[in-house]
């Protein structure tokens, strides 16, 4: 016979009181590491729903910002220098305000004929007049690509509430070389001296500052604004 | 020691390795539910980063056409696009002049027009201006080096820079800006992230192309219809002579001044076109000549279309102050050779001391001085000078290709002949001036 005292019997299962000291630590742990677990939720959910107003207010404004630069595009612009013709003057017009009813508008036209010349007719067409404004009652930027078709969302208001979209347009006046009087047309008797010195007087410098403030749809206390600043590129000539 | 009271059992294994792995395991599980649940601020990561890059690749087209706009106003550079005495200038390398006033793009007929291109280095923009098609540009270290290429379009052109016709007086570019490019030299021909290769599309981080038109603000935009212009009166003295002609049939004056045309004590030869006379030749007291002749402004506004400041401001005029008289041996020349085609704008009076050329027939040149501007050697000259005082050629000799005006008194003591060029005065007319963007002409376009 073995000595039981030589071979100590090792303890098999767990005692009741064991079993109950680690369900409660086990219960304490859970409830912490639920707690982390929801606000990592939340957090995330918060997250998610700034990226998404982020991500749907940043393509707007790329949107505008790569329109509105643009704005005052004339295919035919070349034409307006020449030094034996008469100038012509660009028919369409650099991104500005209008205030139409209660909404303002940034209003633009530019030509849609890119760089095929010959089809622009030189005349601003109903689908080269073309806007944004902000829809107050849907909370969502919309665009006019044309005066003969409905206004579109640019902005989706099931993500995205669109509070706050304003446009300020800074204008610089730069003075151009002009005749004054005494005319500056010297004609002699070869009648060839003739300065053509009529027309343009000023060339007008703009930038848009655009602001969009916009919140989550389902969450007003997400919110996200966006402020971008725009040159654009077709200065207008003053004549 | 543990275990010397039990030398029967064995060692055991070095304790705390899988712990070690277990833990280990278990930070990556952490890790990558971190990155799992942080995965939309990568997403708005790799988005900013995105446009960034579109940004700065447009930025950078954006410097590729102000660049391009000061390098055709600009003076003499060599293939690194720097200044280099002696050379041709941008313009020149670049631009052909049609008899229309058009320009003409070299290697325009084989399709291979070169296209100057610049990449950002640490020292800023490291350029290349090719005579070939090729652009060579120093290999750069960074991540997404910047890189614009420009090249050179005919106004009118449609879908395509060599197929329409060119319009007078303009040239259109076509910049495209890259980010995340290559540069390095002519090796690259072929590799599809060589921004400044003329691939289809270049396949680089960020892309931007714009296209945009220039036009000439010309530096002659009403021709001179004489050989010789005086506001006041022109007065060649005894022991002087003068031969002059005009054989261009739209102009054919010689001799027009506001005031008195006194030749009577010198010799003189005047030839116009075929059946004119002296009456159509020489005309004096013309009266917009001399009532304007007392008024620098208007006067000068009659032939240059714009006020003196104005026009000494504009990029394309190179001002010289010589503090008294600038000569055409010391300051004329040097201005000259580092500016061949840019208008030369002299404060004070200019005298011709060098019996030289001054000017070519592909790059007259075009000086507008101050004070008075005298002749005392027998220089060849072509181009056009434009005096604000009076003029007077005491040399003895001499050669006048294009055309003289003053706004004063012309006086003759010398022997000298003068030209009407209408070739030169034409290609001052059309090719000389400030370039500017037209407005109305800037749009994106897909390549």
């Amino acid at each position: 016979m073995l000595n039981r005292a030589q071979f100590p019997v090792r303890q098999v299962g767990l005692s009741i009181v064991e079993l109950l000291v680690g369900i409660a630590v086990g219960l304490f742990v859970l409830a912490g590491a639920t707690m982390v677990t929801a606000n990592q939720l939340s957090d995330n959910r918060k997250l998610l729903l700034e990226a998404q107003i982020q991500q749907d207010m940043r393509a707007a404004m790329e949107v505008i910002v790569r329109e509105v630069e643009r704005s005052g595009y004339w295919a035919n612009a070349f034409t307006s220098v020449s030094p034996s013709t008469s100038v012509a003057a660009n028919p369409y017009v650099p991104a500005g305000v209008l205030s139409l009813g209660t909404n303002d508008v940034l209003a633009y036209t530019s030509s849609r004929d890119e760089d095929n010349f010959q089809q622009d007719t030189n005349n601003a067409e109903p689908n080269e007049l073309n806007g944004f404004s902000l829809d107050p009652s849907t909370g969502a930027i919309e665009v006019q690509l044309s005066s003969n078709s409905p206004r579109q969302q640019l902005t989706d208001p099931s993500i995205v509430k669109i509070t706050t979209f304003t446009a300020v347009v800074n204008k610089t006046v730069i003075p151009l070389p002009v005749c004054s009087a005494p005319p500056c047309a010297m004609t002699s008797a070869a009648g060839a001296l003739n300065a053509d010195c009529a027309g343009k007087s000023a060339l007008l410098v703009r930038n848009v500052v655009l602001t969009m403030v916009g919140q989550a749809a389902y969450d007003s206390t997400v919110q996200r604004s966006l402020v971008s600043t725009i040159r654009l590129r077709n200065d207008q000539v003053c004549q | 020691m543990k275990h010397a009271n039990n030398p029967s059992r064995p060692d055991p294994m070095p304790r705390g390795v899988a712990t070690l792995t277990v833990v280990m395991i278990l930070f990556f599980i952490m890790a990558m539910v971190a990155a799992y649940t942080n995965r939309n601020l990568i997403f708005e990561q790799r988005t900013s980063a995105n446009n960034y890059h579109s940004v700065q690749a447009l930025a950078a087209t954006e410097a590729g056409i102000d660049w391009a706009v000061a390098m055709f106003n600009g003076g003499a550079i060599d293939d690194s696009c720097v200044g280099a005495a002696g050379n041709d200038d941008f313009r020149s390398r670049y631009l052909g002049l049609n008899f229309d006033g058009s320009f003409i793009l070299p290697g325009e007929a084989s399709g291979q027009i070169p296209a100057p291109s610049c990449v950002m280095t640490d020292a800023g923009w490291s350029c290349s201006c090719p005579s070939g098609p090729l652009a060579t540009l120093v290999a750069v270290s960074a991540d997404a080096p910047l890189v614009f290429r420009v090249q050179f379009v005919k106004a009118a052109a449609k879908y395509g820079p060599y197929s329409a016709a060119a319009y007078p007086g303009v040239i259109s570019l076509r910049v495209r800006g890259c980010t995340g490019a290559l540069s390095g030299s002519g090796g690259n021909v072929n590799d599809a992230r060589a921004c400044h290769i003329s691939v289809p599309a270049a396949q680089v981080d960020g892309q931007a192309n714009v296209r945009v038109a220039l036009g000439l603000v010309s530096a002659l935009p009403v021709p001179p219809v004489a050989t010789l212009t005086a506001g006041k009166n022109i007065t060649l003295a005894a022991g002087s002579s003068l031969y002059a002609s005009n054989g261009d049939p739209n102009t054919g004056i010689v001799l027009h001044a506001g005031g008195v045309i006194d030749k009577a004590a010198a010799v003189t030869e005047f030839k116009g076109p075929a059946g004119t006379g002296s009456s159509s030749m020489e005309l004096q007291g013309v009266s917009t000549l001399s009532g304007y002749a007392n008024d620098t402004n208007i006067f000068f506004q009659s032939l240059f279309g714009m006020m003196p400041e104005d026009y000494k401001q504009q990029p394309a005029t190179l001002v010289v102050n010589c503090g008294g008289t600038c000569t055409g041996s010391g300051q004329l020349t040097a201005a000259r050779a580092s500016n061949p085609t840019r208008v030369i704008w002299i404060n004070g009076n200019l005298d011709i001391d060098q019996a030289s050329p001054f000017g070519s027939d592909s790059q007259p040149i075009m000086v507008v001085v101050t004070g008075t501007v005298t002749i005392s050697q027998a220089a060849t000259i072509k181009g056009v000078i434009f005096s604000m005082d009076n003029m007077s050629w005491s040399a003895a000799g001499g050669v006048v290709n294009g055309a003289l005006l003053t706004q004063k008194n012309f006086n003759a003591t010398g022997t000298g002949t003068l030209i009407y060029d209408s070739e030169i005065v034409r290609r001052i007319h059309q090719s000389y001036g400030s370039f500017v963007r037209v407005p109305g002409s800037w749009h994106i376009t897909p390549t």
